[in-house]
């Protein structure tokens, strides 16, 4: 008989997709625009887009937050609960190094380093990697959004050097947190393929048991309870 | 096929306590914004007001000179020509720019 595990239920799901499209759609006109690559009109428009795509992922983000904050209470909790064994994931990066590069001849290399041994310890419904992506998107979010939202209805009244530096922060921490979904979430999620079916399949937000209990058995462990049988 | 879900929240915390967590969450948050937003909106106020007459000023100069744009002002220009040297340069941070504070005190 086929187990299965709900992961992302469909609240997590929506708010993952929109906060994905606007994310990205908010990266790109901002570049286009601070970077100078388009002409003043395009600029301007653009510059509407990037407005409409914040309020956009605002509203979802706060309707989230009124709407489940069971889920919100959940995932915090997930996210800044640091045990020993999410500690421990940091010293050989939870085996990753070691499964990417173990069978290649670099291994002979680096074999010797902490960072490239075997073996993962047993981790919560999110790794200490995941958790502390977790943890950048809430902050990145925070501080965009209201480091955004200023510089639109007051930046005359933060004058020159707060205009300056809340802009700064705005631009630099997008491209850093952009920069690190996009090379590290995005591949790593691709090779958890069944963690990334589960997010973005049209049906429901599930994994195999077998797959939970081997990444995530404290999870299965402590925080699953079976809910029927079809 | 069997399935399983995560154990609600409530088992982990109470309605009662989840209403509190979240209820004094947006109460602060609300009552923050709400400061913030009302102490920099009186602020913009001002600031705008002057916005406002200086680009009157402006439209007042370029219709009497028959100007196309702000920066042909020939007063404009003599002014960084001889004096001041460039916008945002130092001279002309420190006689055109201002800050904001209550000058009221005196009276």
């Amino acid at each position: 008989m086929k187990e299965v595990v709900l992961r992302h239920p469909l609240s997590s799901r929506i708010v993952h997709f929109v906060n994905m499209i606007c994310w990205y759609g908010l990266f790109l006109s901002g570049i286009l625009v601070y970077f100078k690559m388009v002409d003043n009109y395009e600029r301007a428009f653009l510059m509407k887009l990037h407005i409409l795509f914040a309020a956009i992922l605002t509203l979802v983000i706060v309707s989230y937050i009124v709407v489940t904050p069971d889920r919100v209470f959940l995932f915090m909790q997930e996210v800044l609960n640091w045990d020993k064994d999410t500690i421990a994931w940091w010293k050989n990066f939870g085996g990753y190094p070691y499964k990417f590069l173990g069978k290649t001849k670099i291994y002979k290399y680096i074999e010797k380093f902490w960072f490239a041994k075997p073996g993962c310890p047993p981790q919560t419904k999110y790794n200490a990697g995941q958790k502390l992506l977790g943890l950048t998107v809430i902050f990145s979010l925070a501080i965009l959004g209201f480091t955004g939202w200023f510089l639109y209805f007051f930046r005359e009244a933060l004058g020159k050097n707060g205009v300056l530096l809340f802009f700064n922060l705005h631009v630099w921490i997008a491209i850093i947190v952009t920069l690190f979904v996009t090379f590290v979430h995005i591949p790593l999620v691709l090779v958890n393929w069944p963690d990334f079916v589960s997010m973005f399949r049209l049906g429901s937000g599930t994994v195999p048991v077998e797959w939970a209990k081997e990444h995530n058995p404290k999870w299965f462990e402590r925080e699953v309870a079976e809910l029927k049988e079809d | 096929m069997k399935w399983f879900v995560e154990k609600p929240a409530s088992v982990r915390l109470s309605r009662r306590a989840l209403l509190k967590i979240f209820g004094i969450s947006i109460a602060a948050i609300a009552v923050g914004a709400y400061k913030i937003t009302d102490l920099f909106a009186h602020r913009n106020k001002y600031i705008k007001m002057r916005q406002k007459g200086q680009y009157k000023d402006d439209e007042r100069v370029r219709k009497v000179y028959k100007l196309a744009a702000s920066h042909q002002n020939p007063m404009i220009k003599r002014f960084y020509d001889e004096f001041a040297i460039q916008p945002f340069g130092e001279v002309s941070e420190e006689l055109l720019h201002t800050t904001y504070f209550k000058r009221t005190g005196g009276f």
